[in-house]
C-alpha cells in the first residue's frame, strides 16, 4: 500500500497529470454551452428519423441526455489522455534517471511495477469519473432532469429510460467505461516498460487503438470475424447499460474479455520488466 | 406510419357512395368543438424500448392539438388523436373496395392523398357504415413501412370517441455498422414488427378551450 | 590473490559475469569486500565497473555467477539483504518536481520507516538543510550529488555502494566527499564499496581495492600490500649526497629521479634494492633510510599493461 501511495503521490504531483483533466473540462464545458445554444438543432438531428412519425414532448434534452451524448466521444479523446500518464509510468523513470535509485530498493520489481500499474488504473478511473461528473453535473444544471432517450444516430432503435432508473444505470455505465479504458492503460503501461522514454509508448498505444478501431468498424466479413477479440470493440460497453433490457450476459462476456486483456498485458509487462537490464 | 385520422376522399371523379360515408361521419362529429383526454400509451416494438407513457391531450377544432406530459412522451403523429376536422374528401382520391364483414367493418375505402406533403402513402379505411365509425385504418408507405390501426369507441356524452387504438407496425430492419462482439450478429428477419396500444380515458368534451393554451411550447 | 576470513565478508561475488551480445562486459569476477573496508573498484572507463555494480544492485541480471551479501544469496534474499545496503549508480537523479525532503521520504521509506528528524539530519549532514523544501529541479549537480549521499545514508545501511561518487564535482566537492567517506568508515563502521577511475582519489581513501580491465579482475587485495609487491622507485636518505649520486649514476640498472635535501629518489630494476644498499654502504655512503616509493598509478598502469604479476 505504501508503494501505491507513493506512486499515486508522484503521479498527481506533476502538473502534466492535470492537462488531461483540464482538457476534459474544456471539452465538456464548451460542448454543453454550445448544446444549450443549439438545443433545437440537436434534437432535430438526433431524432429526425422519429419526428416524421412521432410527436415528441417533455424534456428530452436534459442533463442525462447530454451526458450520454458526450459519453459517445469517450473512445475518441480519453484513450489519448490515458496514454499521456500510463505511457510515462515506467519509461518516465528511465528518462529522468530515477530508475537507478528506485530499483535498488528492497521492494521487488514486481511490487514496484504492481504499484505503478494500480496507479495507472486509478488515474484512468479518475479521468473517466471526472469526465462523467463534469458532463452530468453541468448537464443537469444547464438542462434539468428527465427521462433519458437513448438513440443511436441513423438507427431506428430507441430506448427510453425512466428517470428513476438513470442514476443506477449511469453508475454502472461509468464502471463499464472505466473498465474498457483500463485496457488502454494496460497497453500503454506495457509499452512503457519496454521503452526508455514516453513518446514511444504514447504513439504505440494510440496506433494500436486506431488500427483496431478501423479494423473493427470496417464492414467486411474478414474483419468481423476477429472484431470480437479486439478490445476496442468494447469501448462502448457502457452503452449496454442504457439498453432495455440490460444485456447482462453480453456485458459479462465483454467484461471477462477485457479482464483477460488486462491480466495478459500486465503479466507480459511484469515478466519482461523483471528480466530487463537497466542500462540507463 | 399511421395516419389514422379520418381522411375524407376528395376525388374530382369521386365515387358517390364512398363520399356518402365520409359525409355521414363528418356530420356525426360536426358538434365536436374541443376535448381533453388522458392518453396512456404502451409500446411493444422490438427496436423501441420504452415504459408505458401518460399524457394529457388537448384538441380544439379544426386542427389545434397539444400534449402535456411531465415526462418524455412519444406520440404517433397525424393520427394519435381523434380529429374530425380532417374529414375533407376534397384532399383525397377515393375508391370503394370490396366490402368485408371482418371486425364489424362493412365498407372499405382506398384513399390516396392529393397533398404533396402526404404523397407516398396509401390509406385503406374500414368503416362501420351502420354506426358511421371508422373501425380500421391501414397505411402503406414508400419504403415498405406498413401500419394498421384497430379502433374501439366509447360513448362520451353525445359523441362516440375512441377509447382504445391498437396499432400494428412493420418496417424494414436497418443493419448497424457497429463493431460486433460475441452477440449474435445476424437478425432473424429483415423486418421489424411491433404494436402500440393507446388508451383514452377521462374525456372532457366542449369545455371551451382557449387558443392561448395551444400557443405555449 | 589474498584470501580472507569469511565471517568478515560483507559482499562476495562468485564468477560474476555479464555478456551483452557477443561482448563480455564483465567476466568471472570474484570480489570480496570485508566489513569496515573502504573498497575501491578501480578501472579505466568501459572496464566493467558500472556493470559489476549494477549486477550487485540488481539493475542488471548476471549472465553467470552469483552475489552474496552478508552471507546470503542476493536473488533469494533480495528484500532482506538490500534493506541493509544503499547505493548510488552513476549520477543520482531525483524526482525534480518534488522537494528534497519528499524525495528522501519516498526513497527512504521504501527501505524502512524514516522519521522527519532523520531526514532533516541527513540533509544537514550534506549541507542541504536550508534547501529541504525546494524542488530538486532547482539543484545544481553538486547539490544533487550531496542529496544522493544523504539518501544513501538515511536508512543507516551497513554497506554503501557508490559508483563514481565524485564525478562532476569541483575539487572542493571531491574533497568533501572523500572526507565523508573516510568519516563513515572510521566513525560509523560502514563498509563502503566505491568505483572510480581517479587514482589519486582512491589512494587517499581506499583500504582495499580491486582492479578491473576489459571486464576481468586483474588484482585484488589491501592497497598497501598491492603497492608493496613490486616496488621499483625508492627514496633513500644518504650522506654525503653528491657521492651517492655519483655512485648510483655509474650503475646501469639504476636511475636517479631526483636528489636534494639529503634524499635521492631512484628507480631500480626489480629485485636489486638490497644490492644497491650494499653497494652504497661498501663505498662509504651512509644510508639512513631506504624505502619503496610506489604510487597507485604506477601499480595500475603496470597491471593493466600486463607487466605485473599478482
Amino acid at each position: 500500500m505504501k508503494l501505491f501511495w507513493f506512486e499515486t503521490y508522484k503521479t498527481f504531483s506533476r502538473w502534466r497529470t492535470y492537462i488531461s483533466f483540464s482538457a476534459i473540462a474544456i471539452v465538456v464545458i464548451v460542448s454543453e454551452i454550445v448544446m444549450k445554444l443549439s438545443a433545437d438543432e440537436i434534437l432535430y438531428r438526433m431524432l429526425k428519423i422519429f419526428q416524421k412519425d412521432f410527436m415528441i414532448t417533455g424534456n428530452v434534452l436534459n442533463g442525462w441526455f447530454v451526458g450520454a451524448f458526450l459519453m459517445n466521444t469517450l473512445h475518441i479523446h480519453i484513450p489519448f489522455l490515458i496514454t499521456l500518464v500510463a505511457g510515462d509510468m515506467v519509461s518516465g523513470e528511465a528518462t529522468s534517471g530515477t530508475v537507478r535509485l528506485l530499483l535498488i530498493r528492497p521492494p521487488s520489481r514486481s511490487r514496484i511495477l504492481t504499484a505503478k500499474y494500480l496507479t495507472a488504473l486509478l488515474y484512468t478511473a479518475g479521468l473517466v469519473l471526472f469526465f462523467g461528473f463534469v458532463c452530468i453535473s453541468l448537464g443537469l444544471s444547464l438542462f434539468g432532469t428527465g427521462d433519458l432517450v437513448v438513440h443511436y444516430y441513423g438507427r431506428v432503435n430507441i430506448a427510453l429510460i425512466p428517470e428513476s432508473e438513470i442514476p443506477f444505470r449511469m453508475v454502472l455505465a461509468f464502471v463499464a467505461a472505466i473498465w474498457s479504458m483500463t485496457v488502454v492503460a494496460s497497453l500503454a503501461f506495457l509499452f512503457s516498460t519496454l521503452a526508455e522514454n514516453s513518446v514511444g509508448p504514447i504513439i504505440g498505444t494510440m496506433a494500436v487503438v486506431i488500427v483496431f478501431l478501423v479494423f473493427g468498424n470496417l464492414p467486411l466479413d474478414f474483419f468481423r470475424n476477429f472484431s470480437p477479440y479486439l478490445f476496442t470493440t468494447y469501448m462502448n460497453l457502457w452503452q449496454r447499460f442504457l439498453d432495455d433490457p440490460i444485456p447482462w450476459g453480453n456485458i459479462t462476456r465483454s467484461a471477462i474479455l477485457l479482464a483477460l486483456h488486462n491480466v495478459g498485458l500486465f503479466l507480459i509487462a511484469l515478466i519482461l520488466y523483471r528480466r530487463k537490464d537497466i542500462k540507463s | 406510419m399511421l395516419v389514422f385520422s379520418f381522411l375524407l376522399p376528395g376525388w374530382t371523379a369521386a365515387d358517390e357512395e364512398a363520399s356518402r360515408y365520409l359525409d355521414a361521419i363528418e356530420k356525426k362529429y360536426s358538434g365536436l368543438r374541443d376535448y381533453t383526454v388522458d392518453v396512456y400509451v404502451h409500446f411493444d416494438i422490438e427496436t423501441f424500448k420504452a415504459p408505458d407513457m401518460q399524457a394529457r391531450l388537448y384538441f380544439k377544432a379544426p386542427d389545434k392539438m397539444k400534449i402535456e406530459s411531465k415526462k418524455v412522451f412519444f406520440f404517433p403523429k397525424e393520427g394519435g388523436y381523434f380529429n374530425p376536422g380532417l374529414f375533407k374528401k376534397e384532399d383525397f382520391e377515393i375508391k370503394l373496395l370490396e366490402p368485408t364483414t371482418e371486425g364489424g367493418t362493412e365498407v372499405r375505402l382506398k384513399m390516396i392523398p392529393k397533398k404533396k406533403e402526404m404523397r407516398g402513402r396509401e390509406f385503406v379505411l374500414g368503416i362501420d357504415r351502420k354506426n358511421n365509425l371508422v373501425k380500421e385504418i391501414a397505411i402503406s408507405q414508400v419504403g415498405g413501412r406498413e401500419a394498421k390501426a384497430g379502433i374501439e369507441y366509447d360513448r362520451v356524452g353525445s359523441f362516440e370517441l375512441p377509447k382504445h387504438i391498437s396499432l400494428t407496425l412493420e418496417f424494414p430492419f436497418m443493419e448497424s455498422n457497429e463493431p460486433r462482439g460475441f452477440e449474435s450478429v445476424e437478425p432473424k428477419s429483415n423486418r421489424v414488427t411491433g404494436k402500440i396500444e393507446i388508451t383514452y380515458s377521462n374525456y372532457k368534451v366542449n369545455t371551451g378551450l382557449e387558443d392561448v393554451l395551444f400557443k405555449s411550447k | 590473490m589474498e584470501t580472507s576470513d569469511p565471517q568478515e565478508i560483507v559482499l562476495k561475488t562468485h564468477g560474476l559475469s555479464k555478456k551483452f551480445g557477443e561482448r563480455w562486459a564483465a567476466k568471472d569476477l570474484n570480489l570480496e569486500v570485508h566489513r569496515g573496508d573502504v573498497f575501491c573498484f578501480l578501472g579505466p572507463n568501459g572496464a566493467g565497473k558500472s556493470t559489476a555494480i549494477r549486477m550487485i544492485l540488481t539493475l542488471l541480471r548476471p549472465t553467470a555467477g552469483s552475489v552474496e551479501l552478508f552471507g546470503k544469496d542476493l536473488y533469494r534474499h533480495r528484500s532482506e539483504v538490500l534493506s541493509r545496503v544503499s547505493g548510488i549508480v552513476e549520477k543520482p537523479d531525483f524526482y525534480g518536481y518534488l522537494s528534497a525532503y519528499k524525495n528522501l521520504e519516498i526513497l527512504g521509506s521504501m527501505t524502512c520507516p524514516v522519521r522527519k528528524n532523520e531526514m532533516i539530519e541527513s540533509l544537514e549532514m550534506v549541507g542541504l538543510k536550508s534547501r529541504a523544501y525546494e524542488k530538486v529541479k532547482t539543484f545544481s549537480h553538486g547539490m544533487k550529488q550531496r542529496l544522493g549521499i544523504a539518501q544513501a545514508l538515511l536508512t543507516k545501511p551497513e554497506l554503501i555502494i557508490l559508483d563514481e561518487p565524485t564525478a562532476g564535482l569541483d575539487p572542493q566537492g571531491m574533497k568533501e566527499v572523500r572526507e565523508l567517506i573516510k568519516g563513515l568508515s572510521r566513525e560509523r563502521g560502514m563498509t563502503i564499496f566505491l568505483s572510480s577511475h581517479l587514482l589519486a582519489e582512491i589512494e587517499l581513501v581506499a583500504t582495499r581495492m580491486a582492479v578491473i580491465h576489459h571486464g576481468e579482475l586483474i588484482a585484488q587485495g589491501r592497497v598497501s600490500e598491492l603497492l608493496s609487491r613490486e616496488p621499483s622507485d625508492f627514496s633513500i636518505e644518504v650522506t654525503p649526497l653528491p657521492l651517492a649520486v655519483q655512485l648510483i649514476g655509474r650503475l646501469p640498472w639504476a636511475k636517479i629521479l631526483s636528489a636534494e635535501n639529503g634524499r635521492v629518489e631512484v628507480w631500480i630494476e626489480p629485485g636489486r634494492s638490497s644490492e644497491l644498499n650494499r653497494f652504497l654502504v661498501t663505498n662509504h655512503v651512509e644510508v639512513f633510510s631506504f624505502s619503496p616509493h610506489r604510487t597507485l598509478e604506477d601499480f595500475f598502469l603496470k597491471v593493466t599493461e600486463g607487466t605485473s604479476e599478482i
